[in-house]
Parts: structure tokens; C-alpha cells; sequence
């Protein structure tokens, strides 16, 4: 039983500071995956083209 | 009444900034695969905040606390199960790969790619069903958090679920997928510190010893071994390891962060990385349900039992903060589900059935009015229902309507050529029977679930090999990812 304990305590531990290391990471890696996304929005606007508008099935 | 004016204001400015971000999405939806799926534009850092958003809000950490509460440690299989398969599937592509491949926007609409259009609308509707039903709970939940933590009277509680209606309903309507992504970003911020914030706290309060206690006392080595504990054991260890395995496959929600990547490549690395984010949001809530079962004792009410305690210890500012996340958390669940279950009965059941052909401009606003229409059901369905015995067995059961089916029709249509339109059709069914055992004759879950899953497997199997085979559907759609890989510029 003290096992099983003893491994959910480590588990949670280093999950937790991966947790907290993956925050930090995602929240400088993310600014700029929305900054990239709107270009790319913007272009396919500017394009006028939606490569899905025949995807409705007749 | 918990909260101080710090607190109020602390909530109002994140309200605030984040509609504002949500309505500013708005401007960039000029079409349809722009409105469902951000025009396939998502990045990696962009992926694992949205898809950890979507999948972790007040209703998880509420169900995930009162299995804590309940079950303590043993409740920690339900999170790490649930992590590794979702690393699992992002190292090896599982699925998850060969999906994005095919460009598509809902997953229904992979099984008219694959088998045939009734069988589309089918599933569409299972799903739908599923869903909708599911998420039909969460306003309820999630209300009862809000009130309790804030102290705010309990018969304000439905104003509580209509303002948060209201307000996500708002942008998800308007801007689609690209505010939903922007939104989930700064709620993922809000509830990742909320989470860690309210960690740090519970755990100074209550402290590892009295936890260990506490469990000890009240449930013996059930409390830590999954395996003996009554609740679990090893029909619940394989029902929930398929059940998570088909929910990251087929689940609407999840699979919509994948279609919405720039490429394959990267839905497969969000999927791994969200894996550790994943069992991080599930081990931690239930971390505080053992608190709180420390502290409280054994006979408070188990749902409740968390935000009581967390009202207890956390100081002014800090509650404040730690609401701005759980409203977070919240408000990123709840849209991005509206926008995953509006889509698909938008495109997967109207659309089919439409004789003439819609415009992409046309599709977006029969997707918003979709939105708007499933935002009112779950307004009267959460003031009507609530589900007894614990919350998270009666999501994942409701779930199982359609996921062991799908599960079922998806993996076969992707690796195995003899899969066949039969095979699919048998597969939904029987993928059925387990939640009708669960909820009509009181199955455990466990093996109701499990059921579910081997007699869709079963479906899939025997109907593929006394049916038509499908040759052709198997090569359109490789010719279709072919395409897309040149599309995506892989």
C-alpha cells in the first residue's frame, strides 16, 4: 500500500513541475502562434479563396 | 459572501479582456473552414493550450475532485491512463495523424469519406445526441462551483448559469473556432495558475501526512490501490483505457484542435504534449478532493465538498484569481463544445440533407444559428436534470453512446481495407447496448462500458466480412489525403 503511495506522490510531483514548465513555454510559444495564425487568416481573406467551400456533400 | 471588491474586480477584468479577445476573432472569418476550424492555421504552443482548455474546466475538476474525495489516491489511475494514452497516440500518430491527413472539419464527416452519407448522418446524430446531452450537465456543475466558492447565495445560482451562457455563447457564435483558440489561450493561462495557485494552498493547509491519513482511515488500501478499491479494478482500468483511447480518436472536441493544425506533424506533437498537461489538470483537482477530505471529514457532500473547502482557506485576491481561472476553464469548455456539437449537426445532418448545395458563407450562418439553438436546449436541459451517483461516471457512460461505435468504424476505416459500410452500421448499434445496460439494468460501468466496446469491435468485424466490400471508398480517400498533403505542403 505505502507503494502505491509513494508512486502517486511521485507522479504528481513530476507531473506538476512539467506542468508548470510547459505553462511558461506555451504561453511565449503561443503569442506567436496566434500572431502566425492571423497573417495566415489575413492572406486567405486577402485571396478570397476557401478550400472548403465545396466540401458540402450533394 | 467570500468575496471581497478586489476579488469582484479581479473577475470583472477578466471578463472583460476576454470577450474582448473572443469578439476580435470575428473580423477574421471570411468562410467556412475559417469559422470551424481557424483555416487550418494552428500552431503547436497555440495546440496544447486549446486542446487543454477545452478538455479541463470547472465540471473535470469538480468530477475529478469528488473522485479524489471519494476514492482517494486510487483516483489517480483515472488521470494517468488518461495522460499516457494521449502520448501514446501523439508519439505513434494513431489515428491522429491519418484524420488531419484527409483535411477534414468533423468526424462524422469521415465516415461519409469512407463508407457512405446515411452513414454519416447516423453517427452525426448519435453524436450530437451524445453530446449534447453530455454538455447539458456542465452549466449545473459548474454553476453550483461558482456560487459555493463565492459565497454568492445558492438561489442566484441559475442567473450564474445564464450569465456564463451568455457570455460564451457570445463570441463562440460570432468568431467561430478563431475566437474559441484565442479565448482558450488566455483562459489556459488563468486556469493553469488557478490550478497551481490553489495546489500550493491545499497542500500548505492540509499537508501530505494528514491526506495519507485521512484516506487510510476512510477506505483502507482501496484508497490507494486502484486495483482492490470496489469503485475500480480491472474491468474499470480497460473500460477507461478504451474509453480514453476513443475519446481522443473520436471526440468532436478533441479532433477539432487536430483538424484546425497547420499539418499532421503538429496535431501529432499537440497530442503528445497535452498528455503531460493532461494528467497534470486531473491529478491536481483530485489532490484537492483529498484535502478537502481531510479537512471536512467523510460526510459532506461529495460534489460539493471542494469548493467548501477552497472558500475556507484561500484569501482574498488569491480567490479572486483562482475564480477568474475556474470561470476560465468554464467558459473554454463550454464554447468549444457548443462550436464542436452546433458543427456537426449544421454539417453532418442538415447539411446531407439539404437537396441544393450551401454557400461556405451560407454554412457559417447556419452553423451560428445551430450554435445559438444548442445554447438554449442546455440552458433548459441543466435548469431540469441532474444526473445521480458520481458526475463522471455518468459523462463517460453518456459518452459511450457513441464513442464505442465510432471508435469502432473509425480505426477500421483507417487500417483495415475489408472495413465496409455493414461493418460501420453494426458497429454504432452494438457500440449502444452497454449504455443501455448501464442505465437500464444497472450494469457498473466498468463492464457496461467495456461491453459497449467489444460488441462494437465485434459489429465492425463480422459485418465488414458478410458485407459488400468497399474498394473504391478506400482509394478515393487516399487519393483525397494525397491531395491534401500537397494542399498542406507536406
Amino acid at each position: 500500500m505505502e507503494y502505491w503511495y509513494e508512486f502517486w506522490l511521485a507522479n504528481f510531483v513530476v507531473t506538476s513541475i512539467g506542468f508548470a514548465l510547459i505553462s511558461v513555454v506555451v504561453l511565449v510559444g503561443g503569442i506567436k502562434d496566434i500572431s502566425q495564425m492571423f497573417s495566415a487568416l489575413q492572406r486567405s481573406h486577402d485571396n478570397k479563396h476557401d478550400p472548403d467551400s465545396r466540401d458540402h456533400p450533394k | 459572501m467570500h468575496f471581497s471588491l478586489l476579488d469582484w474586480a479581479i473577475i470583472a477584468a477578466y471578463v472583460v479582456g476576454s470577450i474582448g479577445a473572443g469578439l476580435y476573432g470575428k473580423r477574421y472569418i471570411s468562410g467556412i473552414s475559417d469559422y470551424l476550424v481557424a483555416g487550418r492555421s494552428m500552431g503547436l504552443f497555440l495546440g496544447i493550450a486549446t486542446l487543454a482548455a477545452t478538455e479541463n474546466g470547472t465540471v473535470s475538476f469538480m468530477y475529478y475532485a469528488q473522485l479524489g474525495y471519494q476514492t482517494g489516491f486510487s483516483a489517480f489511475i483515472n488521470s494517468l491512463l488518461l495522460g499516457v494514452t494521449l502520448l501514446v497516440m501523439g508519439q505513434t500518430g494513431f489515428v491522429v495523424h491519418k484524420l488531419r491527413e484527409l483535411r477534414l472539419m468533423t468526424i462524422p464527416e469521415f465516415f461519409e469519406k469512407r463508407y457512405s452519407k446515411r452513414l454519416r448522418i447516423l453517427c452525426a446524430v448519435l453524436m450530437a445526441t451524445g453530446g449534447i446531452l453530455n454538455l447539458g450537465i456542465f452549466l449545473k456543475v459548474e454553476g453550483t462551483f461558482l456560487t459555493i466558492i463565492s459565497g454568492l447565495p445558492i438561489r442566484y445560482l441559475n442567473v450564474t448559469m445564464v450569465g456564463i451562457l451568455v457570455l460564451e455563447t457570445l463570441y463562440t457564435v460570432l468568431g467561430g473556432m478563431v475566437s474559441v483558440l484565442i479565448t482558450d489561450f488566455v483562459q489556459f493561462i488563468f486556469l493553469g495558475q488557478a490550478a497551481l495557485l490553489i495546489t500550493v494552498y491545499t497542500i500548505r493547509v492540509t499537508g501530505w501526512g494528514k491526506m495519507h491519513d485521512a484516506v487510510l482511515h476512510g477506505m483502507g488500501a482501496g484508497g490507494f490501490n486502484p486495483i482492490i478499491n470496489p469503485d475500480y479494478g480491472w474491468a474499470y482500468i480497460i473500460f477507461m483505457i478504451l474509453s480514453d483511447l476513443s475519446g481522443d480518436a473520436c471526440w468532436q472536441p478533441i479532433q477539432m484542435r487536430g483538424f484546425s493544425t497547420r499539418d499532421p506533424k503538429t496535431s501529432q506533437r499537440v497530442f503528445y504534449w497535452t498528455g503531460i498537461v493532461f494528467l497534470a489538470l486531473g491529478l491536481m483537482p483530485m489532490q484537492w478532493g483529498i484535502a478537502a477530505l481531510a479537512k471536512l471529514g467523510p460526510s459532506a457532500d461529495s460534489l460539493q465538498a471542494m469548493p467548501i473547502f477552497l472558500s475556507q482557506i484561500l484569501p482574498a485576491g488569491v480567490l479572486g484569481l483562482v475564480v477568474a481561472g475556474m470561470l476560465a476553464a468554464t467558459m473554454s469548455v463550454n464554447s468549444s463544445y457548443l462550436l464542436s456539437w452546433s458543427s456537426i449537426v449544421a454539417q453532418d445532418v442538415i447539411l446531407p440533407l439539404r437537396k441544393k448545395p450551401l454557400s461556405s458563407k451560407g454554412q457559417v450562418v447556419l452553423n451560428r444559428t445551430t450554435n445559438f439553438a444548442i445554447s438554449v436546449f442546455i440552458l433548459f436541459w441543466s435548469l431540469w436534470f441532474t444526473p445521480s451517483g458520481p458526475t463522471y461516471f455518468y459523462l463517460f457512460v453518456m459518452a459511450t453512446v457513441f464513442l464505442a461505435g465510432a471508435f469502432a468504424g473509425v480505426v477500421g476505416g483507417l487500417y483495415w481495407k475489408r472495413a465496409n459500410t455493414l461493418g460501420a452500421y453494426c458497429a454504432l448499434i452494438l457500440g449502444i447496448c452497454g449504455v443501455v445496460g448501464f442505465f437500464f439494468f444497472h450494469i457498473k460501468a466498468g463492464y457496461a462500458g467495456t461491453a459497449s466496446f467489444v460488441l462494437a469491435a465485434l459489429g465492425m468485424v463480422l459485418g465488414s466480412l458478410f458485407g459488400k466490400r468497399d474498394d473504391y471508398k478506400l482509394f478515393q480517400m487516399k487519393e483525397a489525403a494525397l491531395q491534401a498533403a500537397a494542399s498542406d505542403g507536406v
